[in-house]
This record gives structure tokens, sequence and C-alpha cells, in this order.
């Protein structure tokens, strides 16, 4: 064996267990998301933007979504175009079909949530924005076509972040949460230092949130091809103030079968909107003890994430904050109450000095139990001024887990996750189908980043793919888990999670060294639960929801 | 300080036959009888402003003050130019703690001697002791341009400094006085406050290192460097330095305080409220120690213990303490009262300041600008 190849061996066994940044050679590093000016000046410049797995074509390969933002004075002529998407040709490259796919619509993007919303097959996502929100629908010939405002969904005039899909009223349609963060009229945006909401630390800093007047969530019920605004008469808006909101998740919380809605908000109390059927919500984040932390303390709430990271086959929820404060995981007791593991897990103190976005829990290392990652940023280019505090560009925290509910810390070690961003989506998915997950990150000014996993070689695996009949054809909000004999992990099928994101469609599970047959049980959103036994590592699985009556 | 000052005008000036028996009265310790005869001579309409002020002086370092302050008067009003007789009075109602009424004798007497540094540190230490703060940083400048390396007066500066908001000038001359005297462990720990509230975190880390290992057997100084331990996010290390501040003083209420709230984030409840209930036995209106004993309890799911410590500060306009009083009403059935103190909580905490996150933003401030 000459010399070469022997290297060339040995740094493949050497990238075989561990993560490899590919932006460059996939294709992706000439993507720019800007976000106003680099001194942000003000806080329209600081949040966006969000980015998405999502297999548009159906080839089998998840496609990169990257929201883009603007600059205000581009905002004036129109902005940016919103959205950009990369096909994954396979081999690791991705071409940028943005224009070809008909991506054109411009503003100022700030998240994405992708659904196959009308039930057709084909994955749509919704990008919101600063100034309106679009709804991309999947023609399923490789091209989209722009319908937020035939569907209902525009949000014409409102800043709207993170989006999530979910069937609230279980009629097998997908329904729309949208967040709305601050009432803001571009054109006249207060200066930075103008107030006492304008000054961090001891810095004039851009305004808010705080000291400005928030914008409304809504809530659009799906009637088919368009939606309907039932905000206010489903009791979201009328029951409780408007707050911050930065990321919905539409998700059961409590157990009784029907999907509820969290929000959260930023610097302000969280919300837990619970369904109480017949499109009702009554807000109970209080008494759930998710509006705030153990300290009673509202949070900068960012992203968000709800899974099961103790095993117990209860999701718990994660939430990333601001820096100088701990991101937080409430753990799930069961019966809609969550206490507030932050400490105990260890999974709050290392993110102290850091600003969390995006967040998932997810296997990256196939031990079986899950992980969470966290993408990190300031929104203030001065906290590089405080020494001994924060800073601008910031690392990724890895919160490897260790069993028994606890977490260690991982990411300061790893020459890739420890490069300085400024993050802010985050989605977590398969896209060279080897079994583990990879990382798509959303920066802002900057390129994004696509990180490859690349698992042990005696790891393995399990990705399931959900195609509901009954249910909503993605089985957004379907609760799968697989049984072993050393144990079982349970996860949720989300549509708009992380921070302003959505990640692979496919439910992906670690399945540890033994290779041994699992057990797959999907209890789908109409109820059904269903069974695949014996299944075998190492595979995509289908599960398709039996019978018909959508 | 004050003391000497008295003597030193005492000296100066010649001693009367009449002040020299009083004097031997004191003396011998009879007391009402030298009273009675300083009585007399202060009311003599023949005594002049020089023997009523070395009358004053007597009484002064005899401690009778209310009959000094009366000689005192009496010299100030026979010669209003006498520089001594408006310091003495001043000085003498200092030291009866009459701080309102200290003021207008001294601000006359540092007019009468503009550049002298006595009457102008201690009208600056009166007014503060008054209350008016920002005359007293004014007339402590003055102090300190006569005579700039005074430890007391740098270290009252610099407290007047970081009380007003003015953390920058505060480190400025807190450091000052540090280099003067290290071994003052109220000063370092006053700039390590207003390096942390000028936001250099890492140099009052620094410093809290070097404060806690100078003054070992200070429980303030290990608490100190807990503060910031836990500013840095080093927390393992914080819950040890705390550990030692009890170590030292076993009821300090800040470290138990701080110590309780680790142990109830780290699922140690029982053990918190322990603490909480020993700083409450000594300081019944700490609201923080109640806030985190009701959190304790209500870990413990003991929401009647967690309502009652709760009732004391129901009135106070604290989110936490409304989120918590929603929780115990709800948990207890009482579901209006609950749903009360949930608008109440919401209301409090939509109103907070500051731009995003809980790490408080203040103005960049600079005496004088």
């Amino acid at each position: 064996m000459s010399r070469l190849l022997t290297l060339v061996l040995a740094g493949r066994i050497l990238a075989s267990a561990g993560w490899t940044d590919v932006t460059k050679v996939a294709g992706l590093a000439a993507f720019r998301n800007p976000q106003g000016s680099p001194a942000k000046d003000y806080i329209v410049e600081s949040i966006g933007g969000g980015c998405a797995w999502i297999d548009y074509d159906r080839d089998g390969r998840l496609d990169a979504l990257l929201v883009r933002g603007s600059t205000l004075t581009r905002l004036k002529q129109g902005g940016d175009p919103v959205i950009a998407l990369y096909r994954n040709r396979g081999g690791g490259a991705f071409e940028d079909v943005t224009v070809k796919a008909g991506l054109v619509a411009r503003g100022w993007g700030m998240g994405v949530a992708v659904a196959d919303y009308d039930n057709d097959g084909w994955p749509d996502f919704v990008v919101t924005g600063l100034t309106r929100s679009y709804l991309f629908h999947n023609e399923g010939n490789g091209a989209f076509t722009e319908r937020a405002v035939a569907a209902g969904v525009a949000r014409q005039g409102v800043w709207s972040a993170g989006a999530a899909f979910g069937d609230i009223d279980l009629d097998g349609k997908l329904d729309l949460y949208v967040a709305g963060y601050v009432d803001v009229n571009p054109a006249a945006l207060p200066s930075r230092g103008s107030s006492a909401a304008c000054i961090y630390k001891d810095a004039a800093v851009f305004c808010g949130p705080r000291g400005m007047k928030p914008a409304a969530d809504a809530l659009f019920h799906n009637q088919g091809t368009a939606f309907r605004d039932v905000s206010r008469e489903s009791g979201i808006a009328a029951e409780s103030p408007a707050m911050f909101g930065l990321q919905p998740l539409i998700a059961d919380f409590d157990g009784d079968g029907r999907p509820d809605i969290f929000v959260a908000n930023d610097s302000t109390p969280n919300y837990l909107f619970r369904n109480e059927g017949h499109l009702r919500f009554r807000e109970v984040g209080i008494g759930a003890g998710v509006a705030v932390n153990m300290d009673g303390r509202a949070q900068a709430s960012m992203g968000a994430d709800f899974a099961d990271y103790d095993g117990d086959g209860l999701p718990d929820l994660a939430l990333t904050n601001f820096s100088e404060d701990t991101n937080t995981l409430y753990r799930n007791l069961g019966q809609g109450l969550f206490e507030d593991a932050s400490w105990t897990s260890k999974f709050g103190p290392p993110s102290w000095l850091l600003l969390g976005w995006g967040v998932k829990l997810f296997d990256y290392d196939l031990d079986g139990r899950l992980d969470i990652v966290v993408a990190n940023g300031h929104v203030y280019p001065e906290a590089d001024r405080f020494r001994g505090g924060s800073s601008y560009g910031q690392r990724l925290l890895l919160h490897r887990a260790l069993g028994g509910g606890r977490f260690g810390e991982i990411g300061s070690a790893d020459n890739v996750l420890r490069v300085p961003m400024n993050a802010r989506g985050l989605a977590t998915g398969d896209f060279d189908n080897d079994g583990d997950l990879d990382l798509l990150i959303n920066n802002q000014d900057g390129p994004p980043r696509l990180l490859r996993n690349d698992r042990s070689p005696d790891t393995h695996w399990l990705e399931v793919a959900l195609t509901g009949s009954i249910s909503n054809r993605d089985g957004v909000g379907a609760v799968v888990t697989v049984h072993r004999a050393s144990g079982r992990s349970t996860a949720v099928r989300l549509a708009g999670d992380s921070y302003l994101s959505s990640s692979d469609p496919r439910l992906h599970f670690g399945l540890g060294t033994s290779g041994e047959p699992a057990a797959v049980e999907v209890r789908w959103p109409a109820g059904r639960v269903q069974t695949a036994a014996s299944v075998h590592p190492d595979q995509v699985i289908r599960m398709e929801e039996p019978g018909t009556g959508r | 300080m004050i003391v000497v000052v008295h003597a030193l005008f005492a000296l100066a000036q010649s001693v009367t036959p009449g002040l020299a028996e009083l004097e031997r009265m004191f003396n011998r310790g009879e007391m009402e009888q030298g009273r009675e005869a300083a009585r007399q001579l202060a009311a003599d309409p023949n005594a002049t402003a020089s023997a009523l002020l070395a009358l004053g002086r007597l009484l002064g370092t005899s401690k009778e003050f209310l009959l000094a302050e009366e000689a005192f008067q009496r010299a100030s009003r026979l010669n209003p130019g006498a520089f001594e007789a408006h310091f003495n009075l001043g000085l003498t109602r200092f030291q009866m703690r009459n701080f309102a009424t200290a003021i207008a004798p001294l601000e006359t007497a540092a007019s009468l001697r503009p550049r002298a540094f006595e009457p102008n540190y201690l009208l600056g230490v009166t007014l503060n002791e008054a209350g008016r703060k920002a005359d007293a940083i004014r007339c402590l400048r003055s102090a300190a341009e006569i005579n700039p390396r005074h430890p007391r007066l740098l270290a009252l500066l610099g407290a007047l400094y970081a009380g007003e908001g003015y953390s920058l000038d505060a480190v400025e001359v807190l450091e000052q006085a540090r280099a003067i005297d290290p071994g003052q462990l109220p000063v370092s720990l006053l700039l390590i406050q207003a390096l942390h509230d000028s936001f250099d975190f890492e140099h009052a880390l620094r410093l809290a290192s070097e404060t806690a290992g100078r003054f070992k057997t200070s429980a303030d100084a290990q608490f100190r460097l807990a503060v910031e331990l836990e500013t840095a996010g080093r927390f393992d290390e914080a819950r040890d330095t705390l550990t030692a501040a009890l170590a030292i003083d076993a009821r300090h209420p800040e470290a138990m305080v701080a110590l309780g709230r680790m142990q109830a984030r780290e699922g140690r409840p029982a053990e918190a409220i322990a603490n909480f209930r020993a700083v409450l036995a000594a300081q019944p209106g700490n609201a923080l120690a109640r806030i985190e004993a009701a959190k304790a309890y209500l870990a413990l799911k003991q929401f009647a213990a967690a309502r009652d410590i709760l009732a004391p500060i129901e009135a106070q306009r604290d989110p936490t303490l409304h989120w918590l009083l929603s929780i115990i009403h709800a948990a207890e059935g009482d579901q209006t009262r609950a749903a009360t103190h949930r608008n109440r909580f919401l209301e409090l905490s939509s109103a907070l300041a500051g731009g995003m996150g809980n790490t408080p933003g203040r103005r960049p401030r600079r005496y004088g600008q």
C-alpha cells in the first residue's frame, strides 16, 4: 500500500467518527443571510434567520432551505429574495435552484416551517418575514408558487418570527401558528441608546424588545387550500396579552391526544395554550411550569424543541435563552406538568455566557440517548467589549447525554464545533443518508455552515418516515417509540421547531452498538396505534397509517 | 481624626483661670458642679469669643456636647469671622449626630478657609450622613483636591460614586484608596462591587480572588468571591466558596441565601429551606429569603408553607412573588386568586425595564457629564 493511500485511509478513519465542516465542498458557502448593518443599530437586524431540510423533489435526499434577510435600505426597494433552495445532488454536493424553483419573492425573511399543508404529497413551506409572510406551494414539478395572500396567511405589515404546523382539531389538515415578535414600523425605528430599553450593560445598543409593543401571534385554521384566522375565537389572542413571540411548537404537551401550542416568548413569560377541543385553547403556562424558569424569572426564550431526553416516554422541552442566563430544560412529569431540570441535568450551566438560538435534541452518537445541540451568537456586537462576559461570535454547545438524565458539554473540545459564529437557525437532518444526523446552521451576515456527522461504524440506527392517511399526510404530531431490549426511545414529529427552522421529516433513532432488531410503534394523531415488530436496524422504515378517510 | 482636630484647636488657645478650675472639676469627676460652672461661664455677658471658644473646646473634650454647642454658638455670633467657632460648632453637632444642623456652620467654616482640608472633608461626611449624597460628592471632591491621598476620604467618595451610579468614577478613587492601603477590606469589597457594576467582570473576579486569599478569615470576602464566580458561570467553585464563607460565619445571611438557592436548583429543597429559615429567624423582613423559601416549598409541594412564608410580603410588586402566589392558589383550588396573581405576574413581567434578557442595562454615567 502506498504511503499516500495509507494517509488517505487514515484520514477517512479519523473522519469516521466526528464532525466535518463541509459547507464549501457542499456548495453552500456562497449563500449570505444579510441582516441589516454590521453595527446592528436596530432590533430588526438581530433576529433572523432560519433554515430547514426539505425533500422537495422526493428523490430521497434532503435539500436545504436557507432564509435570507435584507437591509433597511434594500427593503425600501422590496428587499432581498427571502429564501434560497439548494438541491441535494447526492455525493455531498448541492446546487442552488432557487430561481429555477420560482422562489423569487422578496422582502426580509425570518423563519421557515416545512409541511405538506394541502396533503398532496409534496412538501410546502411558509417563510415568515419582517413585513409579511410567504406560503410556497410545491407544484410537484420542481417549482413553487407563492400563495400567502390567497391562502390568508400573509400577515401584511406584521413582523412574524417562528412558525409551526400542527393539526389542532385533528381533521387531517395541518393548521398553522405564527409567532408575532415586535410591532415595528421599519421606516421609523427608535435609534440606539434612545431609552432605558436600549442599553446593554452600559453600552448604547439597539432598542427592544422591552419598551416596545409586542406583535400579536396568529393561529390559522386550515380550510383545505386556504386558512382562516381563528386567533380570537380560539382564545389565543383574547385570553392573554401579546408577548414577544419567537418560536412556537405544536405538540401534545399533556398527553390527552390533542395538540397544544407552546410559544417561546422573548424576555416575557412563555405561553402554553392547552387545547380544550372545538378549536378552543386556554393558556396554562404558569400552572404547567413552563412560563418561567425555576427562579420565577421570565427568560429571553428564543428556540425550542420537544423530545424525550430521559427515556421515560414523555417528551421534554428544551429552550434557549440570553447570555448571563442558562438555557432551560423542562422535564415532563406527565399530565401537563413540567419541572425545570436545567441544573440537575447539567444542561443549563454551560450555556451561561452564551446566547442561544437553534436547539435540537438528537442522538448524535447513536448511543440510544438524546444529546442536545445549541447554536449560539450574541445580538449585540458590543458584547465583545465586556471582558469576562459574553462575546459576539459564539461556538456551538453539544451536550452529550451521560445517562441518568444528565449531560456533559463537549463542544468546547471539538475543533469544528468550537468555531465562533453568529448563528440563528439550526436544523438536523441526515442529508447524506448515512444514518446519522448532520447540522445545518444559518448565520447572520456570513455564510451558513453544514456540519457532517460521521458516526462510529459500529453504531446502528433507524429512521422512520411517516405517511398519514386519516391523519395529516406528513404525520405531524405522531409519536413514534422504538422499543429494544436495552430500552426505548420516543420522538415526536414536529413541523417548525428549533429556532425559526424545520428539521428532517424522518424521525431518527440511535440504536447503540448491539444491532438487535427493534419494535417500532407509531401513535398517529388520529389516534390509531400501529406497530412494526422485529425491524432490522440501519434502514429508513416507512410507516403508512392504515385506513383512509381524511 | 475628628477628636484629633478637636485637640488641635484646644492646644492652640490660652486657658483662663476659670477654665482651669473647670477642667479640674471635670478631672475630679465633679460633673454636676462642673456643668453648673460651665453654664455660668457661658452665660457671662462679658465673655469674649476666644474665652467661649476655649470653654467650648474644654467641654467638648469632656464630652459635654450640649454645653459645648452653646459656647461655640455664642462664640460664632460674637465673632462671625472666627473659623474655629464655626468649625467646632459643626464638629460638635456632628459628634451629637445632629447632621442637619451641623451643615450650616461647616459650610461657613469651609467658605472661610476654602483651601483647608478638614472643613471640606467634614462637611462632605456630614452631608453624606444627612442623606445629601450629591452635595457630599461635591464637597469630598473639593477635599480630595486638597489632599488626594486620604484613604478614608477616597473610600467614602468611592462608595458615594458607586451608590449614585458613577461606577467608573468609583473604580478610579477606590483603586487609589486600595493602592494607599491594601489592608482595608471594606475598600477592596467596595472596589469589587464597583468593578462589577462597571461590567468589568474579569477584573472584579481577579480582585475578589486576591481579596479572598488575603482575608482568609473574612466571610464577606469569601461571599464576594462566590458572587463573582457565579457571575462568571463557575457555579461549582461558587458553591464551594459559599460553603467556605459559612464555615467562617455560619450566620452570614447573604451567603446562606445564595447557598440555599444553589441547593434548591440542584434538587435539594429541604436543605435550602433550612438555610432560608435560619436567615428569616434573624431577619424576618428579608423578602428575598421569603421568596426563595417559597420556591423550595413548592418543589416539595408544601403549598400551605409556601403561602404562609409569603404572607408578610404579599403586597409587594415583584413578578416572581405573584408567579408563586398564582401557583400556590391554583394548587389549593382557588382559581380566582390564581388568575388574579397570574395577571399581575404577566403585567409586572411585561413592564420590566431593559432591552433583551435579564442583564440590567444602565446608561453610561460619569460624574459631571
